[in-house]
């Protein structure tokens, strides 16, 4: 229960090159957050530097106004769910009253009561008695669920650190424990910090993700916004199946030209002067499609279609192509390759950055 | 390019099958897709085309309809891709790529053409001299897989190659694959858990369950019309929702009564007389947040979870007794707990509870839905 501030965080583990830069982050009490990033990102890095078991190069730890940076991990009441599911060599139920063990004002029959309340929420009441290194890793992670939800019910941790607990969990068995996880993260009432490279984990366990890339937090920000507003091409790119598309092109006018066809710039949208080169953003979702020509319409292009990939699913995903340009575009209809479609950005969802890739607010 | 035929092939490992008397066809220059979940037996079926394997007593393989089955792998001229790409660590990309065809001794200048060719195709001419460690997961994979086509084998078998990417890196190569498949003179098989991957490349399914293949034909003619509860739940991802429905008699009309909150008019459906007990499905991504058009069939939801993926949504939400799945295609969370969602009554399908074979698609008749 605090609110967890990482102050201009810098950790290099070689001396040379730097894991994490200069992050700085405030994780609000009792909300739901998430680092995600592509491996190699930070990520990880940044979650040992909360728990304590790493100390950063540069920069400090702060648990509500206290500076942790120099205590060990048993010294800051974090609790972790890690990757590969840690349960204690004894029964599944021996494990859940484990960090009642020392609860000495409380009664054998109280305990044993806790551990049931808790088995009976995370489903594992028919696994009592099973010896818990022996269970599945699905079994296992909801073991080490329930325990650390026994503990919060002693003491509550400041931050509960998830870092990637459904990587090692078999796909079918991913589903039940999302609900689970949510489930832990409502009981347990503290600042929860949910470490994956899955976007799909980070946008559905967090109020508020950071997205990290090459060691730096690039935005920390709330899905919609990460959605719509990405800060920059990376970010838009990262986020979405298949990600952003982005096309170079030369401001001309009130136009941007992409040597094939021509953008118009959305109405409203200021671009610093003298920019010449930007890059345009829009999503495969925010493309309209036509098998039907439109020649002469305002806003559309037309383009050949090299490839279509049905996903099943009520559409399929285009890949669309002019002599210079590639674009991907989702379409209800199956389109042939090698004909030709037609194709508008709807100008609301037109996203426009800089040379650099920066977004361009407007 | 080469027709594959298995004739009762079974597979049995310790006393345990792993493949069940199966017989199927793959024509020549075919792109068949072996879906299946882990432990469905398709690495099996994949070994034992190769020749690495060989099947239980009775069973055959045929390649263009002679009797390969006593044939060793390497007189089989197939190529193999698997999930795990191991390159040599001290060959540059150039020469992991040529090894396949030093082994043959072939000679230098044609050796020398064929990894530019096949370098070009994927991409990574300007990398043939660096060592794999240089190379990134995905330039490494590239690699990989122009050693396995350089050697233009008549049939090549691919058994989960994109399963250890990042999903970033699937999208790419997805659709890669594809390109390069589509150019290549043979007859692909590929096998994959993943539906989105099966209908995404594939031109003819096999769906393999427990050893047995449960369904087969024109992939996206399979998914149209899955055979049987466990194919539709696993050709849809979400899984497609299976509800509990009970058949009953009204006014001489025959009702379908879905988790006793929904009645469907069936009279002008084929039935059959003796079972009661059926199963309704629908996929979670005919069910909508708003009608899509007149008949759409609304019913009242909890919504339990939001799963929010990069550039869509899979509600978790709870009707009655039963939770569904409903799939959004766009990012907007939602605020509500209730919701009235519309289930789309032409993608309904009745299953049998007894076998959990498909029956019939649910068909709006002059008499609309009763609720």
């Amino acid at each position: 229960m605090a609110e967890i501030k990482l102050s201009n965080v810098t950790h290099s583990y070689d001396g040379k090159t730097n894991a994490v830069e200069d992050v700085n982050i405030v994780f609000k009490d009792k909300t739901t957050n998430a680092l995600l990033g592509p491996s190699g990102c930070g990520k990880t890095t940044t979650l040992k530097i909360i728990s304590g078991l790493l100390k950063p190069t540069k920069g400090r730890v702060i648990f509500d106004e206290v500076d942790v940076t120099d205590l060990p991990p048993e010294r800051r009441n974090v609790g972790m769910v890690f990757q590969f599911p840690v349960v204690y060599s004894m029964t599944v139920l021996e494990n859940l009253m484990f960090p009642l063990l020392n609860q000495k004002t409380m009664s054998k029959e109280d305990k044993r009561r806790v551990a049931l309340e808790v088995a009976e929420m995370l489903d594992i009441k028919d696994i009592l008695n099973e010896h818990a290194p022996k269970l599945g890793p699905a079994d296992r992670q909801r073991v080490a669920l329930g325990r650390l939800l026994v503990k919060t019910m002693i003491q509550r941790p400041t931050v509960i650190l998830f870092d990637e607990p459904l990587s090692s969990i078999e796909p079918e068995k991913r589903h039940a424990l999302k609900r689970l996880i949510k489930e832990v993260q409502k009981k347990s009432e503290t600042t929860t910090v949910y470490v994956t490279h899955d976007q799909t984990e980070a946008l559905t366990f967090a109020e508020k993700i950071a997205i990290m890339n090459k060691g730096r937090i690039v935005q920390f920000d709330t899905v919609e916004n990460i959605y719509n507003k990405p800060k920059d091409t990376f970010v838009g790119f990262f986020v979405g199946f298949p990600g952003m598309n982005i096309l170079e092109g030369v401001v001309k006018g009130n136009v941007i030209d992409f040597v094939d066809f021509q953008v118009k710039i959305p109405p409203g949208a200021k671009l610093p002067p003298g920019l010449q080169r930007v890059k345009l953003g829009i999503r495969p979702e925010h493309i309209e499609i036509s098998l039907e020509s439109k020649k002469g319409e305002e806003g559309w292009i037309s383009l050949e279609c090299q490839l279509y990939e049905n996903l099943g699913k009520g559409f399929g995903i285009a890949h669309l192509a002019s002599k210079n340009q590639k674009l991907k575009a989702r379409s209800e209809v199956p389109v042939r390759p090698g004909s030709t479609v037609w194709v508008r950005f709807i100008p609301e969802y037109i996203r426009l950055f800089d040379e650099e890739g920066k977004l361009i607010e407007f | 390019m080469t027709r594959v035929e298995l004739r009762q092939v079974s597979k049995t490992y310790l006393g345990k099958k792993a493949l069940r008397n199966v017989s199927m066809t793959i024509e020549s220059g075919d792109f068949a897709v072996i879906l299946g979940p882990q432990g469905a037996g398709k690495t099996t079926l994949l070994r034992i085309i190769a020749g690495v394997e060989s099947p239980d007593k009775g069973g055959r393989i045929y390649f263009d309809g002679e009797d390969v089955t006593k044939t060793p792998p390497q007189k089989r001229n197939v190529g193999a891709i698997f999930q795990v790409f191991a390159l040599y660590p001290n060959l540059t990309a150039y020469e992991n790529i040529a090894s396949p065809l030093r082994a043959k001794k072939m000679p230098e200048k044609e050796i020398d053409e064929r990894v530019k060719e096949y370098a070009e195709k994927l991409r990574i001419a300007h990398l043939l001299d660096k060592y794999p460690n240089e190379l990134s997961g995905g330039e490494a994979q590239r690699v990989a897989l122009a050693r396995a086509l350089v050697k233009k084998a008549r049939v090549y078998l691919m058994d989960e190659p994109l399963t250890n990417l990042d999903y970033k890196l699937r999208e790419e190569m997805r659709a890669e694959l594809k390109r390069i498949l589509a150019e290549e003179k043979a007859t692909i098989i590929y096998a994959t858990p993943d539906p989105e991957e099966a209908v995404a490349l594939g031109k003819t399914l096999f769906f393999l369950y427990d050893g047995q293949v449960l369904q087969t034909g024109p992939v996206e003619e399979c998914f149209e019309k899955p055979a049987n509860t466990t194919a539709a739940r696993f050709m849809s991802r979400p899984p497609m929702n299976l509800i509990a429905a009970k058949l009953i008699t009204k006014d001489g009309r025959k009702i379908l009564s879905v988790n006793d909150r929904l009645q469907l008019d069936v009279t002008n459906l084929n039935l059959p007389e003796d079972e009661e007990e059926l199963i309704m499905g629908i996929r979670p991504h005919n069910i909508y947040l708003s009608p899509k058009k007149e008949n759409m069939i609304p019913i009242e939801v909890d919504l339990e979870l939001q799963e929010i993926a990069g550039s869509e949504m899979t509600l978790k939400v709870r009707w009655g007794d039963e939770s569904l799945d409903v799939y959004v295609p766009y990012v907007k969370p939602l605020k509500e707990e209730k919701l009235t969602v519309y289930l789309d009554p032409d993608e309904i399908f009745i299953f049998s509870k007894k076998t959990g074979n498909l029956i019939d698609k649910y068909k709006t008749g002059a008499k609309e839905v009763i609720v």
